[in-house]
């Protein structure tokens, strides 16, 4: 065959993967858009798009004087924020101490952190429950957000360090020659070069507190304090009654905004990635 | 002046004792450095003590009581409560503990230097070098204790129930909860639920576990090199459609799929194999067919952050290397596999172990879309149930908290030896052998 | 250097030791019998403030604001109430009561009354003969636990025929009629279904007792769990017959209760069973279309479904056992309980309302009611839900009676890890 036959037809074939992935990608999505046009409450409707489409479960979500679907969206920008900027310091500052500086416990430290969180410990939230009341903090999103914070260390922290390792110590040295002391080094020289892993971390830890329902379900009591996520579920986890539509509908609203900040952020989140989890 | 302050040193190297600053420093933080003529630190440190003592020292004291007894009087005093002020109370004293052991430390450390005639620096060059010296422990030490907090506390707690007695029966505030040792893990062995179901379960687990997982990296993969072809357009857009999975929250991709997939009424079976194929699959009610469905989920889930990282790697992997390969006339696929694979694999490995050990405990995927089901004759566990998932189920039915955790406990070895080995071994391979 | 070091580290490991055994002393128990004092009407003093935890749902914050609203003005006492859905109640109570947070008052219906009373998180209530006499026997009796009685029963719940009158004239009267009603309908136009009943051991106990099956042996309200009856002869012949059903195609293998809520809500569904909550759903749906019925008669006896009750209990944690105590009788009393019912649909345990109800449509609600058996109430039920995985199997073509012998050794299993 012609090369260039056969590489036109590669080609087809490597267009045709891609239009099969977005089929299977796209269907669930437009099927769930679907769902949440439906008027009554059930999972099931004949069609894609219901007959009698209408916009009532938005409409409720917004102005119904039972939804707190609003507080919900802001409680879970309150948490998603406070905790990408906390999460985003703590972890810089670990991962540099882990890159550049030599200290107990640095060889094996974060690899230890990475194991004990592969044990299930389902059954401690109880204790999680007990330690935050005990300091007041239950039904609060600042104990939320501590727990989110405090979770996500090793794993963001390993992944800064890989990327803090790949720039060349001779910057920090040379800027140290010319008297810059640590933070000056951290804040003028190491931060705006990793840009980019930070913006990863800081998606990571935007995303986990929108998308988990489990542990705002044993912190937070009160629905003006629920987030999204726990909101949201609480619709489908009636014992004889679910909304299905509703939940439906409230996922849309959440889902779109989120696929536009990855899609913004993808630059970042592919090389920041990349660097940070590759070179060691 | 400087004669005066030469004299005074010069008589301080016969006297002055470091075994004195030890005992000192151990009969109270700050009096070594006291001794030692460190007064601000001496202060400061001896204030620290104060201040602990006065905080925590009764609620250390409590707990203590509590972790050793978990309560005396049923119905005043509830274990469980008892026992994670007891965890507290430890990780208080641990902290404590290190704190003195470098207060001892640096007191028999500088009386040494002092004995040997060195002159301690001025307050301002004396804070410097102590910024120096900590700098890296002052910038982990508060992510560290949330960590603490976060990650080792429950952990204590979790391992801690494994030993007790806690299920309905011995529960507060009607009972009190003991220390039983390892009787838990005794009658793992003994009670029959387990013997019969572990073996399927566990089998499940491994398989779903690899399966699911290794999907997930290979169509990521796939993927990642197609896009990356240099004939292909519109690299942006593709990107961003096969991103989308990632973007929306799992929980409620899986309960659309849930839907999806009912036998009767899913789109699935109604709208695209009742007409293309005349079959309805019972995707739901045959094991076979549901665990197919969970891995393609998962894959479907998955699949998007491998595809991110790849892409990170392919675009970084120099073209030097395969313009050597193509001196040598070698076929893509051998590129492929001598230069990209080994690329890809060699940056990327300590996060593809993760995946598998966080499928191993992907309790939400399972959970969300079947509850573990469809029930399987012959066994407690359901035909998808995992381990995770099962011991879920067995707490919940049985409310044994003691057994749910000490089988939590084994799962948790299992994973945390397997990924131990794994790291170790790629960091072997990286050459850099310590961990 | 070294040497020192090493000793310092076993004083230090000395000082810590010493440290713990000293401070690690029992508490002060003065506090120990600080029994609140006791008023001239019997009553301690009234609290500020009473915590109620309600179901987490819209229908319970409308009725319970009104009655909250009227016990402060009679009392004086505030209520907070706060939302807290069923099935999570008791778990969070045992988390919040000792961490002084939890409700002076909780919601519960009996299938969990022996957890809650194992565990201690519930404290009996007092009650008179003549208070008793207001309440159903039944009500009662599903709230006693080993003598005591420890809720007040707000409403009774169980499940009954709902049917849409635009496609069967009346409810077909034996289970055998259903089947035969099912086929003809299913003839006419296959996208209509004559009967459903979700595949859940909760509506299929119906089949089972009705032949004489039964969950726990009992005698005069005491239940022994080592005598299970989930896999003798009459569950197995019940559950046979339930499967016919199946087999022959008029129900569909996989109806959930959100299909079969969908499918009857959209007309396409002559009879289903289901229960008071979805009363004002269907309501809405079929209008002046649906009715309701007593379950079909199966082997010659309208067929027995599980009956709920829903109670006020009061919380161990509260300070305030006796205003809770007091709060819960008035959400209890007469006025109140018709309030309920006229809100929410569901029928309260009091002879009084029940014999004065005529609105047609709770026909079907106030007959079955009489047919119904008591959930148990012990402990040991929540093992015996797994007796879901056992219709699924049979649902899937399972034979009914290996299918029953391996689900009840199961639950036997799971009771004994239960402990005791």
């Amino acid at each position: 065959m012609h090369p260039k036959t056969r590489s036109r037809l590669e080609l087809a074939g490597i267009y045709t993967i891609f239009a099969l992935m977005a089929v299977i990608i796209i269907y669930p999505l437009i099927w769930a858009i679907g769902m949440s046009l439906n008027q009554g409450t059930s999972l099931y409707s004949s069609t894609i798009i219901p007959e009698n489409w209408s916009l009532t479960h938005y409409q409720w979500l917004f102005t119904d004087e039972r939804s707190n679907y609003l507080l919900w969206y802001r409680n879970s920008m309150i948490v998603s924020g406070m905790s990408v900027l906390l999460s985003v310091t703590l972890t810089t500052f670990t991962a540099y101490a882990f890159s550049r500086y030599n200290f107990v416990g640095r060889k094996s430290g974060l690899y230890t952190f990475l194991i004990l969180q592969m044990f299930p410990v389902l059954m401690a939230m109880v204790a999680i429950y007990i330690l935050l009341n005990l300091i007041g903090l239950l039904d609060t999103l600042t104990g939320l957000v501590l727990v989110y914070v405090g979770g996500q260390i090793p794993f963001n922290a390993w992944l800064v360090k890989g990327y803090l390792d790949t720039i060349p110590r001779g910057l920090d040295e040379a800027a140290k020659i010319d008297g810059a002391g640590h933070f000056t080094v951290f804040i003028k020289i190491i931060l705006p070069l990793a840009k980019p892993i930070l913006a990863v971390v800081a998606l990571f830890n935007f995303m986990q507190p929108l998308f988990d329902f489990i542990l705002p379900s044993i912190i937070l009591r009160s629905p003006q304090n629920y987030t999204l996520a726990l909101g949201l579920y609480n619709f489908i986890n009636d014992q004889f009654s679910n909304n299905f539509t509703r939940f439906a509908a409230g996922s849309m609203l959440i889902a779109i905004p989120v696929a536009v900040v990855y899609v913004f952020l993808q630059r970042f989140l592919i090389t920041g990635l990349t660097a940070g989890g590759t070179k060691e | 002046m400087s004669v005066q302050g030469h004299l005074t040193i010069k008589t301080n190297v016969s006297k002055h004792n470091p075994t004195i600053a030890m005992v000192l420093s151990i009969i109270f933080a700050g009096f070594g450095q006291l001794y030692n003529k460190r007064y601000l630190k001496g202060i400061a440190f001896a204030l620290f003590e104060i201040l602990f003592l006065v905080t925590f020292g009764e609620f250390i004291g409590f707990g203590i009581w509590g972790i050793t007894t978990l309560g005396e009087i049923a119905g005043l005093d509830h274990s469980v409560f008892l026992l994670v002020y007891g965890l507290l109370a430890i990780i208080l004293i641990a902290f404590a503990a290190v704190f003195y052991f470098f207060n001892v430390k640096d007191a028999v450390k500088q009386a040494k230097a002092i004995k040997e005639g060195w002159i301690a620096p001025k307050l301002g060059e004396s804070l410097r070098i102590f910024y120096d010296k900590t700098f890296p422990y002052l910038l982990t030490t508060p992510g560290f204790i949330l960590l603490i907090f976060a990650v080792v506390f429950p952990l204590m707690f979790a391992i801690s129930l494994a030993f007790t007695n806690y299920d309905l029966y011995n529960s507060p505030p009607r009972n009190l909860v003991d220390w039983v040792g390892f009787e838990n893990f005794g009658r793992l062995f003994t009670v029959g639920l387990w013997r019969n179901t572990f073996v399927s379960v566990f089998s499940w687990t491994i398989i779903w576990t690899v399966v699911a997982t290794t999907f997930q990296i290979t169509l990521g993969l796939f993927l990642a090199v197609l896009v990356n072809d240099a004939r292909v357009k519109f690299k942006k857009t593709i990107r961003t459609i096969l991103i989308l999975p990632w973007a929306v929250p799992a929980f409620v991709t899986i309960l659309i799929f849930a839907a999806m997939f009912n036998d009767q009424f899913g789109a699935i079976n109604s709208d695209i194999m009742m007409p293309l194929f005349n079959i309805e699959v019972p995707w739901l009610t045959d094991p076979v067919y549901t665990r197919v469905v969970l891995i393609f989920i998962q894959t479907w889930l998955g699949y998007p952050f491998i595809f991110a990282l790849f892409s990170g790697v392919l675009q970084s992997i120099s073209s030097d290397w395969y313009e050597a390969a193509d001196m040598d006339g070698a076929s893509r696929w051998q590129k492929f596999q001598h230069i990209t694979l080994p690329h890809l694999l060699f940056a990327t490995a300590p996060l593809l172990i993760i995946q598998y050990t966080t499928n191993f405990n992907n309790f939400n995927i399972i959970y969300l879309f079947n509850e573990g089901g469809p029930a399987v004759q012959g066994q407690n566990a359901g035909g998808t149930d995992i381990l995770i998932s099962w011991v879920y189920k067995l707490t919940f039915d049985t409310n044994n908290y003691s057994m749910a955790a000490a089988i939590s406990l084994i799962i948790g070895l299992i994973v945390s030896i397997f990924a131990i080995f794994q790291f170790r071994k790629t960091a072997a391979f990286k050459e850099e052998g310590n961990l | 250097m070294f040497k020192s070091m090493n000793r310092s580290r076993f004083f230090l490991l000395l000082l810590m030791v010493g440290l713990m055994i000293v401070t690690a002393c029992a508490p002060d128990r003065d506090q120990v019998g600080d029994a609140p004092e006791i008023g001239e009407d019997g009553m301690p003093a009234k609290p500020d403030e009473l915590v109620v935890w309600i179901n987490d749902e819209d229908i319970a914050e409308d009725v319970h604001l009104e009655q909250f609203a009227n016990y402060t003005e009679e009392t004086g006492i505030e209520i907070k109430f706060e939302r807290i859905a069923l099935p999570d109640q008791l778990e969070e109570l045992a988390l919040a009561g000792p961490g002084g947070t939890g409700p002076d008052l909780f919601f519960q219906p009996q299938d969990r009354l022996g957890d809650a009373v194992v565990q201690g998180l519930a404290v009996p209530l007092t009650y008179t003969d003549e208070e008793l006499a207001n309440f159903t026997d039944a009500a009662i009796e599903a709230f006693t636990y080993e003598g005591d009685i420890y809720g007040a029963p707000v409403a009774i719940e169980t499940y009954f025929a709902f049917y849409n009158k635009s496609l069967i004239d009346e409810a077909p009267e034996t289970i055998e009629d259903v089947l035969t009603m099912s086929q003809d309908l299913r003839e006419h136009d296959s996208d209509l279904y004559g009967f459903l009943v979700s595949p859940e051991f909760y509506y299929l106990y119906s089949f089972i007792n009705g032949y004489g099956g039964y969950v726990f042996a009992e005698e005069d309200g005491v239940y022994d769990p080592s005598d299970i009856g989930l896999d003798n002869a009459g569950a197995i012949e019940g559950l046979e017959k339930y499967q016919e059903f199946i087999t022959s195609g008029a129900i569909p293998r996989t109806v959930t209760v959100d299909v079969l809520d969908g499918l009857f809500s959209e007309g396409r569904v002559g009879m289903v069973v289901s229960g008071p909550w979805n009363m004002p759903i269907y309501g809405q749906a079929l209008g002046d279309d649906l009715a309701t019925a007593p379950l079909p008669q199966i082997n010659g006896a309208v067929a027995p479904s599980f009956v709920g009750v829903k109670s006020w209990l009061v919380s161990y944690y509260s300070d305030n056992q006796a205003w809770a105590q007091d709060l819960a009788k008035f959400l209890t009393n007469d006025e109140n309980s018709d309030y309920y019912y006229e809100v929410t649909g569901e029928l309260p345990p009091r002879p009084e309302i029940l014999d004065n109800i005529n609105d047609p449509i709770y026909a079907g609600y106030t007959e079955q009611v009489e047919h119904g058996t008591p959930m148990p109430n012990i402990p040991q039920m929540s093992p015996v839900w797994d007796m879901d995985d056992a219709i699924e199997l049979i649902v899937n073509g399972g034979e009914v009676e290996a299918v029953l012998t391996d689900i009840v050794q199961n639950i036997k299993d799971k009771i004994e890890l239960q402990g005791q």
